[in-house]
């Protein structure tokens, strides 16, 4: 028992406590709701990212807003394409934040539940 | 009353099972910390409940199911059982949120089918209606130390309170329950021979 907790009182508790509840078919009925178990796989969300990045990647190489921002911002020139940039970086940025947020609350809680 | 040893040789048994489980998806192991667990979880939720059987089962089984679908994030840090204890205290409260206010004045069904001496039922009525007279947290920290055997830090975790809070509600609680159940403990000391 606990430090400092009463043993009279404790035992006037337990007494009153039913102690465990018998089965009666309570686990059968668990066990037919069981879902299946979902298996996490890593690697679509991995092929995901790069092909996402790897396009991205491809269509800016070659996009002539690129070209421009890469030379305005040295010079720190606040043109229009490197403010176009910044402002897809930001998005960018927002939402994998968002993304990595839903995820730590999803698998270091329960869920919703705080546990 | 268990001991300390077996204590521990159940918990490690629950940690062989949670293994077996998580890295051979049995469903077998998982059965059997159902039927490891389910008495007591169930007891817990019947007594958060006051007595509604129907709704703690309910709630009992919301929790189980969710302990499978969440058991890979059971890192082993609390026994088993509390983790368990966790899931559930939490599946009550959001119970109890989607229900509104009034839901937790309830009154305690004391009308479990048990042949108890009538002295015994006269004290467990007392008993109830003098736990009932607490606050809603002195309730709940009491069940889980006296009741379900927590050790204070352990009801922390589960009520998701800091340690210090558990400790003053169970100083609290059980200061007014010695007030109230005074005439009873000069009766409990004959009973249990102290």
């Amino acid at each position: 028992m606990n430090d400092g907790f009463d043993d009279d009182i404790a035992a006037l508790l337990r007494d009153g406590f039913g102690g465990p509840v018998p089965d009666e078919g309570f686990c059968d009925r668990v066990i037919l709701q069981l879902p299946a178990k979902r298996h996490n796989r890593a690697w679509p969300t991995l092929v995901g990212i790069a092909g996402g990045a790897a396009a991205s990647g491809i269509s800016l190489v070659s996009a002539p807003i690129m070209a421009s921002a890469w030379n305005a911002w040295p010079a720190g020139s606040s043109a229009q394409s490197v403010l176009a940039l910044m402002a897809a970086g930001l998005g960018l940025s927002t939402l994998a934040l968002a993304w990595a947020l839903a995820e730590v609350q999803d698998t270091g809680a329960i869920s919703t539940l705080k546990v | 009353m268990t001991c300390v040893g077996d204590e521990s040789d159940a918990a490690r048994d629950d940690q062989a099972l949670v293994a077996r489980v998580l890295l051979a998806d049995d469903r077998r192991a998982f059965e059997q910390l159902l039927r490891r667990h389910q008495g007591m979880v169930r007891a817990q939720l019947r007594r958060l409940v006051r007595g509604n059987l129907a709704e703690a089962d309910d709630l009992a089984q919301e929790t189980f199911l969710l302990a499978w679908r969440k058991l890979h994030q059971f890192r082993g840090e609390a026994r088993f059982s509390t983790w368990l204890y966790r899931i559930a205290y939490s599946c009550f409260l959001q119970a109890r949120r989607k229900q509104g206010p009034g839901a937790e004045h309830q009154p305690v069904d004391l009308h479990e089918p048990q042949n108890w001496p009538d002295d015994r039922a006269d004290r467990r009525l007392d008993v109830e209606r003098a736990v009932q007279s607490l606050s809603a947290p002195e309730q709940a920290v009491l069940l889980h130390v006296a009741q379900l055997g927590l050790s204070h830090e352990e009801a922390a975790y589960v009520l998701g309170m800091p340690l210090g809070t558990v400790k003053s509600h169970a100083r609290r609680g059980q200061a007014r329950l010695r007030v109230l159940l005074a005439d009873w403990n000069v009766i409990a000391d004959k009973e249990f021979g102290r």
